[in-house]
């Protein structure tokens, strides 16, 4: 029973496999099959053929003959090379040749894995290297990070008296202690915040200081009232008895 | 009587304007006594944020007493700068959840650097990449360019994962002010050049484009790698239409575009001893011209280079050439090889003196095991001596044509 279901597993798994390598040969680094009319094919975007420098728009069935180079932009393609089809990823450029008793389309690079990726049937996956989407740890400095208001600050620098003829620029005032930073970990501006995180809570409204500055006010105008206020009774009362005195 | 009377009544007044002058201050007064009680309530929960503070800066933290005060401080004032982020702080060990929900609390205030940081991770751990592209918005926008330098290779590579190129680049194509400084970083620091290429062709399609000098970091990187093909593919890639169906073998030979220093284009390299320049003359109907002037120093010329991806075959690379007062013991001539190969595959005829307008033409072939090669315009000096130039060449026209086309692999 084990053998029979591994026998099936092995036809149901290696059958594709099979039907891939009796189409297609790998000479190299290129991908052959046997045709003398290969064509343009599965044309889902930008493909150009080049013959004579420039590249000229490409459509499904288009043929191509040997020294073309296709350009694949943005989208994608295939070349058909009789039964083998070769699918053609975006932003590739490949050569056409004979060779392996047939046509062969290779990779235009200056590099062996490149040309391997750029052909699709030996490269299932996608190109772009699968980063861990683990999430991403930040250093501890990062994160928690020490208060600021707690950070003390500088010394002030010591007034100096200039000189007669002195032309030397008046010393730069003193930077904010260096912060230090673990190499190629983010760390959250140590200046951030320093402005207004600091308000002076006995610092008392200007509105409180005009009440007490008015009180002041008030009494030395209560007192000029009051004077004023006599002065004119002593004035009333002095005409009063001038009015009585006069026949 | 009546004069009398009229007196009292201004004496009454004037005590009456007294009194209430009086009592108006003496109200005045006491309205900034309870002002400055106020004024003491508002400063209470910030000094409590500040005890919390200490308290957590404090070897070894005290967290309780931390978050003791950090709490009485949001009860007095819950809007307080900070007081969410320092309560979260003094909580982080004792109770994360409620931690995280004060982080994520303090994370609206969106120019809280930390709090953006601590919600960036929240998001990339949990898969949220357009979140986390959001938190990177408000890191980074208004912050400078610099900030991108320290951000750490590992978030870097999750930044361009494949699920979150497509969020990145959706924002990059909104132009916000980190985009110069990200794609600079990403150029320079990551290691996956693949990676690289994903997330720089998916900005590339974008509406709004790479500049060429937002795409030359990533062709450079990928001619470094050796990847010349890749190169060369996304170089013909940003080509418009009508200039990728007319640029034969060499492209731009003719100067009529713009010269953008990218491989597969001319790349005029900086020098403070030549001037190097393309020269157009509007309205005459002249072609441009390529104009290198030397002002009399010793250098090294190999300054002007041309990418080239000629198939296998014999070709001819021909153009007009001009020479005013060139002044150098050997003279200037054109170079062709294979790139990584130091022999040439041909060598124009050395150019000095002074020589009017005149055709030139070097032939030469390319093997199958030659894929790409350098175009360079040189001074063949063999000692320093010779490297002495003064004076100046011109060319124009210049273009590079198949004799025959031998084939690939046979």
């Amino acid at each position: 029973m084990r053998t029979l279901v591994a026998s099936l597993l092995f036809i149901v798994v290696a059958a594709p496999a099979s039907a891939q390598s009796a189409t297609c040969v790998k000479v190299g680094n290129a991908v052959c099959g046997v045709t003398t009319e290969p064509r343009v094919a599965a044309t889902t975007g930008d493909v150009r053929v080049s013959r004579g420098g420039s590249f000229a728009r490409a459509m499904d069935g288009s043929s191509l003959a040997v020294g073309d180079r296709i350009f694949i932009g943005n989208g994608g393609g295939a070349v058909r090379l009789g039964p083998c089809n070769v699918d053609l990823k975006p932003y590739t450029v490949v050569l056409l040749a004979p060779g392996g008793g047939g046509m062969c389309v290779a990779s235009l690079s200056g590099e062996a894995a490149t040309r391997d990726q750029a052909l699709a049937p030996m490269q299932l996956q996608s190109s772009v290297a699968v980063a861990s989407a683990a999430p991403v740890t930040l250093p501890a400095s990062a994160v928690q990070r020490q208060p600021v208001l707690a950070a003390p600050l500088p010394p002030p620098a010591p007034a100096r008296q200039p000189a007669i003829g002195d032309r030397s620029v008046s010393a730069p005032p003193a930077p904010p202690a260096e912060v230090t930073q673990a190499p190629g970990s983010y760390q959250p501006d140590p200046y951030r915040g320093l402005i207004g995180q600091a308000p002076n809570p006995v610092t008392p409204p200007a509105g409180v200081l005009a009440g007490t500055s008015g009180a002041l006010m008030a009494a030395g105008l209560a007192i000029a009232v009051g004077a004023g206020a006599a002065a004119a009774l002593a004035v009333s009362s002095k005409n009063e008895k001038e009015q009585t005195a006069s026949p | 009587m009546m004069a009398i009377t009229v007196r009292r009544c201004v004496v009454g007044a004037y005590v009456a304007a007294g009194a209430a002058t009086v009592l108006y201050f003496l109200a005045l007064d006491l309205l900034g006594t309870r002002l400055r009680d106020v004024s003491a309530g508002l400063g209470a929960p910030r000094a409590s944020l500040q005890r919390a503070q200490a308290a957590l800066a404090a070897d070894p933290p005290e967290r309780e007493q931390a978050a003791v005060d950090a709490a009485a401080a949001l009860r007095a004032d819950p809007l307080l700068r900070d007081g969410h982020k320092t309560l979260a702080q003094a909580l982080a060990g004792a109770d994360p959840v409620a931690s995280a929900a004060l982080w994520a609390g303090a994370a609206r205030f969106a120019r809280d650097s930390e709090a953006q940081v601590v919600a960036l991770q929240t998001a990339l751990a949990a898969g949220d990449f357009a979140g986390a592209v959001d938190r990177i918005d408000r890191l980074f926008r208004g912050q400078g360019a610099g900030r991108w330098g320290a951000v750490s290779q590992a978030l870097l590579a999750v930044l361009l994962a494949p699920e979150a190129v497509e969020p990145l680049a959706a924002r990059l194509d909104e132009r916000p002010p980190w985009r110069e400084a990200l794609l600079a970083v990403a150029a320079a620091r990551l290691q996956d050049l693949d990676g690289m290429k994903a997330f720089f062709l998916a900005v590339d399609r974008r509406p709004n484009r790479l500049t060429d000098d937002e795409a030359r970091p990533l062709l450079e990187r990928l001619l470094t790698a050796g990847r010349y093909g890749d190169a060369y593919a996304i170089f013909l890639a940003r080509l418009p239409a009508a200039r990728i169906e007319s640029m034969g073998y060499l492209y731009n030979g003719d100067f009529r575009h713009p010269v953008t220093n990218l491989p597969f284009d001319w790349v005029f390299t900086r020098t403070r001893d030549a001037l190097i320049d393309v020269r157009r003359t509007w309205g005459a109907q002249l072609p441009p011209v390529l104009r290198v002037d030397f002002f009399g120093s010793r250098i090294p010329f190999r300054h002007v280079s041309h990418l080239l991806a000629l198939p296998p075959g014999a070709w001819r690379f021909r153009g007009l050439e001009h020479a005013v007062a060139l002044n150098n013991p050997r003279g200037l001539r054109w170079r062709v090889a294979c790139v990584g190969r130091t022999e040439p595959l041909g060598e124009t005829q050395l150019l000095s003196g002074d020589v009017e307008w005149r055709p030139f033409a070097m032939d030469f072939e390319v093997g199958p095991d030659c894929p790409f090669q350098w175009l360079e315009l040189e001074l063949p000096a063999r000692v320093a001596l010779e490297m002495d130039v003064s004076g100046g060449v011109a060319y124009m026209d210049l273009a590079i044509d198949p004799l025959s086309q031998t084939s690939l692999l046979q």
